[in-house]
């Protein structure tokens, strides 16, 4: 229970910061949609001409911006990344910094045992991962809200707030996952980023051109889009499956990790 | 002389690793563009029904836009990306490894003015950054022409291309000044991406109208390729702010690599 309240205490800051960020971004976002919402066929109609390959870009791709909902669906996806940096930076930081600031001789000569540090650890996480999403989904109902008064959206909203769970679990427990697993469990941070990073470029690749769709099963943002969602589709039952297996497959690896450990003192 | 060439030889690899994989990307994105080419013609009859100041409102000229230059500098920005992680990466680990590794007061004792082993690592990471540079925009250059039966003008392709290195040579700088500045830099690769990945971040923020104001904090927004291509040329003061960047933080990081204790291992 230390262990827990210590952590949730030392990224306390970090998560005030990510909120803010998070806010202001959603806010902005959905504000635009008040000032030019409705604004005229033509941009609509422009947009849709449009290549895949820039729409791809702004993922933009099968999302109706005179819309409300297709507003959401570009901001939900920024908020997806902003998710999936936070959740990994965390998972792999809140294991690796006790040997980064060199107090794990201290935290292990304690009597309690390593599961039980990791354990809390991963609760501390949990419960930042899940504010994160928790305020996401409601800012932006909020603002969806005062600009939009009436709209369908509520019922997507919570399905899309399960989507970036479900990606947030997956990549916080990947760098857990990398910072128990790794020699030098620094380089956790890094790798996972540019696995995130790789994953983004193929998601870009994949929406580009239809001959490169088969690369999305390799991306973990493919899995759940929001325009999916947005037009109704929901999550897919497989990818929803795969991710819960991955998730589970990296927790078990923690664990069994960081039992195994040598500490680097 | 002996401090460049060690560090030469210690990034050669890195450098090539990198420009393969920027190509492989570059590769990619080339096979996509006859399928995008093949969306002109629908986008052209679209727009042929709207009045010349909608078409300005959208800022660019479809002509450019589908020509294998006008594609490929709109995806160019993925290959800057890496570009941009690999010379911040390199700038940050050239100074700070040797606090890492503890081999600081090995090289102070050395008969070498601090000024000299600033001065050989800083040239020795800018001629890495160069021989990747050189690598990718050459092997590109042959790739488009292999692949792509248009005529290319070899003149404009330089033009964006330049834009690449002098967009690297601003990360460069900003990785040698958090070196210099934090000496033991706990995970170079992750802070690198983080910084990158968060200014890439904002530039989808510029370029989705978000934030619009906020182009010159972002150097991936610096250049705008479209208009490059149509002959407009480059914008000045972008030019000289980046290149004035790069100068002062170079600076600032010098004064503060010669003044700063060095504690002994």
């Amino acid at each position: 229970m230390n262990i827990y309240l210590r952590e949730l205490k030392a990224n306390a800051k970090g998560l005030l910061f990510w909120l803010l960020g998070l806010i202001i971004l959603i806010a902005s976002g959905m504000g635009k949609f008040a000032g030019a919402g409705n604004s005229s066929q033509s941009v609509n109609a422009i947009m849709e001409a449009m290549p895949d390959v820039i729409l791809a870009m702004f993922g933009m791709n099968g999302l109706d911006l005179d819309t409300i909902e297709g507003y959401y669906g570009v901001i939900s996806f920024l908020v997806l990344i902003m998710a999936a940096i936070h959740s990994r930076m965390l998972g792999s930081v809140i294991i690796a910094k006790e040997e980064r600031d060199k107090t794990s001789e201290f935290l292990f000569v304690r009597p309690v045992s390593r599961t039980s540090v990791v354990t809390s650890k991963i609760l501390a996480a949990l419960t930042n991962v899940v504010l994160f999403n928790f305020v996401s989904f409601f800012i932006t109902w909020t603002m969806a809200e005062t600009v939009a008064k009436g709209n369908s959206l509520s019922s997507d909203m919570l399905v899309m707030s399960v989507g970036i769970l479900l990606i947030q679990l997956l990549f916080l427990f990947m760098g857990t996952c990398f910072a128990s697993g790794l020699k030098k469990s620094g380089k956790a941070s890094g790798i996972t980023t540019g696995a995130a990073l790789v994953g983004y470029i193929i998601y870009i690749i994949s929406d580009m051109d239809e001959r490169f769709h088969f690369l999305k099963a390799l991306t973990p943002f493919k899995y759940f889009e929001p325009r999916n969602i947005v037009n109704g589709a929901g999550l897919e039952t497989i990818y929803v499956t795969i991710l819960l297996i991955l998730t589970a497959l990296f927790i078990i690896a923690t664990y069994i990790f960081f039992q195994k450990r040598d500490l680097n003192t | 002389m002996n401090i460049f060439l060690h560090e030469l030889k210690s990034n050669l690899k890195s450098a090539v690793i990198w420009a393969l994989s920027m190509l492989l990307l570059a590769l990619i994105f080339i096979l996509i563009y006859p399928s995008f080419a093949q969306g002109e013609v629908e986008m052209k009859n679209l727009l042929a029904g709207y009045p010349p100041q909608v078409l300005k409102a959208f800022g660019f000229d479809l002509n450019i836009l589908f020509s294998p230059l006008g594609f490929y500098s709109l995806v160019f920005q993925y290959i800057v990306l890496c570009g941009s992680i690999q010379a911040m990466i390199l700038g940050c680990l050239l100074i700070s490894k040797e606090f890492t590794r503890k081999t600081a007061d090995f090289l102070m004792t050395k008969p070498v003015s601090r000024m000299a082993v600033i001065s050989a690592k800083i040239s020795a990471g800018i001629s890495s950054l160069i021989i990747s540079f050189g690598l990718v925009v050459g092997l590109t250059w042959v790739l488009l022409i292999f692949l792509i039966s248009q005529s290319i003008a070899f003149e404009n392709y330089m033009k964006i291309s330049i834009t690449f290195f002098l967009i690297e040579m601003m990360f460069f700088a900003i990785g040698v000044f958090v070196a210099v500045t934090v000496r033991k830099v706990k995970s170079v690769t992750g802070i690198s991406i983080g910084t990158v990945v968060g200014f890439f971040v904002l530039g989808l923020l510029v370029s989705s109208g978000i934030v619009v104001d906020l182009r010159y904090l972002v150097p991936f927004k610096y250049y705008d390729y479209i208009k490059i291509l149509g002959g407009n040329g480059f914008e000045t003061n972008f030019v000289i702010i980046n290149i004035l960047f790069v100068l002062i933080t170079i600076s600032v990081s010098y004064v503060i690599y010669i003044k700063s204790d060095i504690h002994a291992a």
